[in-house]
Parts: C-alpha cells; structure tokens; sequence
C-alpha cells in the first residue's frame, strides 16, 4: 500500500537532488584531475540516477524505495567512519569542517530518519479516526454492527413510516424481521 | 595541524557571530514560545480531508529561512563592513524573517522566498567568485541552507490526483543545477583566492626571499586560510609579521635548497638518485618522489627534499623546486620563516572504481565510492627565480611552459 504522498517524503526528495549536484561536482572535479577521462564520470551518474529515480519513488510512497535509500544513505554514512578510521594510519588523516559534517553526516542521518519513519507508517494499519467536537471532517465514527439498536419511537421516526413502526419497539435487521 | 585546528581555520573570524547566532536560533524560538504559547502555527492547523500534510515542508522551509535570517542579521557585527553592505546584510536578514513568518502563518512564500533566495546566492557568488571574499565554512554551508530552501520552493509538493510532472521535473532540475553551479562558483572563487595570495608574495629587491606584503592598512584582509578546504588545507599562521630573524631564516633555507638540489638538475640526475618519474611523466608539475626520503625521519632537510618538481615539454625539462613532506599526517611541519615559510596539506579523494583520486569538494564531498583522506603537510620550495618568490604557492603554467622552453636541458 502506498505510504502518505507529499510532506516528509518531499523534504526527502530534495535533500536527494542537492545529493546528486554534491556528486556531480565531485565527480566532474575527479574527471578533469584525471585528465578528462569520461570513466570517472560514470560511478557518479549512476548514483545520481540511483538517488533521484529512488527519491521519487519515496514521494510515490514505495516502501522498497524506503529501503534502497536508507541502505544508500548507509554505505555514504559508512564511507564517512572508514574515513576516519583511514585517519588513524600514520600517512593519512582526515579533515573534519563544518561543511563535511552537514553533507557526509548530518544529511544522511536525516534521510534515514525521514525514510525509517516513514517507512514504520506506511507499514500500520491506520485506525479510524473519531470525529472530534467542533470539526467538520473526519472518518464515520465507527459503530458495532452487534450492538443493541436504539429505541425507536414516534418522536424519531419520519412520518413517511410511522404506519409501519411498532411503537414502542426496536427496528430489527430485515431478516430478523420477517 | 590537529583535527581541532583544521575544524577552526576553516571559519573566518569575522564570521563567527553569524555562527553563533544560528546556533542560538532554536534557543530564540524555544524562548518565544514558552512566552507566547497561545500562538498555534498554521501549518498545523486541520486542513482539508485528502489534501497532503504540508506541515513538515512548511516547518523546513520556516526553519531554514530562519536561520539564513538569523546569518544575515547577525553577519554586520562581525564584518565592519561599510554601509551600504550592512544595510544590505540587514535588510536580507529581516527578508529571510518575514518570509520564515509567512511561511509559519501558512501565507503564501514560495515565489517571494525563491526571488530572495536566488537573489542572495548570486550576490554571494560574485564576491566570492571574484576575490572579494575567501568562502569559508560558514559562507558555504549558509549557502547549503538557502539551496535547501530553493529546493523545497522549487519542487512543488505532490498531492494526490495532481502530479505534477513538469513542475517538479523543472524544480528538480534547477535545483541539482543550482547546487552545481554554487559549489563550482565557490571552488573557482577559492582557487582565485589562493592564485591571489601568490601574487602578494613578491622577492625582495635584492633578490632575496618573499616577504608577505601588505596591502594599504588592512594588511591581513587578503590572508589566505583555504577555509573552503576544498582541495587545499592550510595552517593557520600565528603571526602575519615577519621579523628579521624569521626573514633571515627562510633567506638560509631558500639558498640552501637552491645550492644542494644542483645535482639534480637534469631528470637523468634525478632518477639515478632515486627519484622515481609518475607516469605519463609530462607536464608542468611532475612531481617525483623520493620513497626512502618520506620516511627517513629528517624534515626539512634540503640535502633531502621528499620530492622534486620538474617542468617536462616538448624534449626539455627544467628542475623547478622541491616539496618539503612531513613524515605523519597531522604533524605540524616547522616554519623558521614565519609566516614566510607556510605549510599546508591536501585532502583528496582515493576513488576505488575506477582508480584514480579527485580533490574534496567545497560542499566536503567526494566522487562515488571514494574516501576523502588528508596528505601529511607539506611546503613547495621553487629554486628557479619566479615572480613570486621561493615560498610560492604554485607556479603559473604559461610562465613555466616558457621558463622551460628557454632554460630546460634537452632530455
């Protein structure tokens, strides 16, 4: 079933597309450093596609989109802590800055958290909705089928059937009535 | 440079109350609403049966105004700059205010946000892209929020029954586009910047060292700090004011390397003595390194520079400096010259698929499956007269395509 389309889903879908701009910078950056070789070029069209084909599947309310992009957003969140882990060996380390920080973790983590909790919605059955004091829409409120019929008499019986209804009595399922 | 230092040198001072105003933001909010709880934000009010929730997009987009307002407000305290851009600053800044309020009012916003928003992005976009100002972290990730923001007044919501294809194909790609084309605009802009710190470097009459020259009264506005740290990360100086001693310090050091790398320069002097050529082995900057003198122990030795770089085209080839490397990633290099003597490392992208490496962007990104690692310090040393001196950051091609033409030794 189709998760609730529009609102976080939305907000998802865009921080995917300025994902996909990062990437492309970055990789037509790579591409011109390692002289102009189109090769660099496609890891990063791949993921941009990935992104924005799976970001509006997310607004569509796919939960295998859901999936895919947390499990994206993951690996990019994974790369982030094998770079620090890279930064403890003795000829390399890792610059942490602002910037980094928002892009490499801080979007990430609010991506899954955006798509895990819609994906935790979209999995329950949503109950009925009562309708509250004073509001104009909402669900029917809902009624056992199995309870006791109200009383019916004169005063709340339309006219048009008053010759039919037996006073003081209970209207009875059509079948039971016969 | 410790992780702290390299997280600091990357905001400009002067932008440091626009900083901490956006972090006292959720403060302020907080604040305004326990003193004001009766007021309940539109965007949470019952709306239409079937109509989307656009609460969560309405509190991202208050939210994201509110802090570029919270920026922009705040940026005059720190830039004593002269009026007419203060005014500017401020009247953005209230901009971004009543926008952020219409948008929590449920009034319409987006065309008037995405007006200020572009507006504002351009303005930054040409000071920084034409040297008037360094981007930093905090400019940069100022303009992450107003690309934020843009996106979400771009993308038209999807409701259901109305999709919206055109619209949101449209807003999808000006969006991907613009955040291109702003961290294009930055990585340019601080390359400028960092072209323009060499051309402040100039020899001293007599022929000797650099010096850091200064620019009418405002010596240190032109300081170069690579706070972008795309690419190039630099440490940050303690003082701008070279003394004698440190002059005198780098003048020895510059003689020195310029007298002990005489025999290496022709390429053939170079590789017997172990300095191993990089394929394709052409260009202006080849540089060769020297894989027993990265470990050796020794710093800033110039008997045995970590690598040479040599100018090879067109059959010659010219020894142009060397490049002093530290030892261990993350260890300060010593600078005897002061401020003359600068270091500075490289983040780079180690990319898996295909092999090969890029440079960090200024968003802090790097290609698909690669791994952003920073270089230990290291700091260029030219022994060929050039017009900004042996502590140079770089050289320019044209005039090394040319030096190399007239000087080079046939190979």
């Amino acid at each position: 079933m189709p998760a609730q389309r529009g609102g976080p889903a939305d907000v998802v879908y865009v921080l995917c597309l300025m994902q996909a701009g990062f990437i492309l910078l970055a990789g037509l950056g790579e591409m011109v450093l390692m002289g102009a070789n189109p090769l660099y070029l496609v890891m990063p069209v791949v993921k941009m596609v990935v992104l924005f084909v799976v970001a509006a599947k997310v607004v569509s309310g796919r939960r295998w989109a859901m999936i895919t992009l947390i499990v994206v957003q993951a690996i990019t969140l994974g790369g982030f802590w094998v770079q620090l882990v890279l930064g403890f060996l003795p000829m390399l380390d890792f610059t942490l800055n602002l910037v980094g920080l928002i892009t490499n973790l801080g979007l990430p983590v609010v991506v899954i958290y955006v798509c895990a909790s819609m994906f935790v919605r979209s999995g329950r059955v949503r109950p009925p909705v009562a309708p509250q004091a004073g509001a104009w829409y909402g669900w029917p409120a809902p009624q056992d089928p199995y309870a006791p019929a109200p009383l019916v008499t004169s005063a709340t019986v339309p006219e048009v059937f008053a010759p039919y209804a037996v006073v003081p009595t209970a209207i009875l399922p059509r079948d039971a009535s016969r | 440079m410790s992780a702290w230092d390299a997280f600091v040198v990357g905001i400009a001072p002067q932008h440091v109350p626009a900083l901490i105003a956006a972090a006292l933001l959720p403060i302020l909010v907080l604040v305004v609403r326990r003193l004001r709880p009766a007021v309940r934000p539109a965007m949470i009010v019952d709306r239409p049966a079937g109509r989307p929730d656009p609460g969560i997009v309405r509190l991202w987009a208050a939210w994201l105004l509110g802090i570029a307002a919270a920026v922009h407000l705040a940026l005059p305290l720190g830039h004593f700059d002269g009026a007419a851009l203060t005014i500017a600053f401020v009247a953005s800044g209230a901009a971004y205010a009543w926008l952020a309020m219409r948008v929590i009012e449920g009034r319409p916003w987006r065309l008037l946000s995405a007006l200020l928003l572009v507006a504002t992005l351009i303005g930054y976009l040409v000071v920084a892209g034409s040297g008037g100002e360094e981007p930093d972290q905090v400019g940069i990730a100022t303009a992450l929020v107003e690309l934020t923001a843009l996106g979400l007044c771009l993308v038209p919501a999807r409701e259901p029954g109305r999709p919206k294809r055109f619209k949101r194909f449209v807003g999808s790609a000006g969006t991907v586009t613009a955040t291109f084309a702003v961290g294009l605009t930055i990585w340019i802009g601080s390359f400028l910047a960092h072209a323009a710190t060499d051309s402040e470097l100039s020899s001293t009459p007599d022929g000797g060292v650099a010096a850091v020259r200064h620019a009418g009264d405002h010596p240190h506005e032109h300081e170069h700090a690579a706070r972008a740290q795309a690419g190039v990360i630099m440490r940050p100086v303690a003082s701008h004011h070279v003394t004698a001693a440190q002059r005198q310090a780098a003048d020895r050091l510059a003689a020195a390397t310029r007298q002990a790398t005489r025999r290496y320069s022709t390429l053939g002097a170079a590789t017997a003595a172990g300095y191993v050529l990089p394929k394709p082995g052409r260009g202006t900057d080849v540089h060769m390194e020297h894989p027993a003198y990265k470990k050796d122990g020794r710093v800033l030795d110039p008997q045995r520079p970590e690598m040479l770089v040599f100018a090879i085209e067109d059959g010659r080839a010219t020894l142009l400096g060397v490049v002093f490397v530290m030892d261990e990633a993350g260890e300060p290099g010593p600078d005897p010259g002061g401020a003359i003597t600068r270091w500075h490392a490289h983040n780079i992208c180690l990319t898996a698929l295909p092999p090969g490496f890029g440079i960090v962007t200024p968003f802090g990104n790097c290609p698909a499956l690669s791994v952003n690692v920073t270089s230990p310090e290291m700091m260029h040393v030219w022994v060929v007269d050039n017009p900004h001196g042996p502590f140079a950051e770089g050289l320019d091609k044209n005039w090394v395509r040319a030096y190399n033409a007239a000087n080079g030794h046939p190979m």
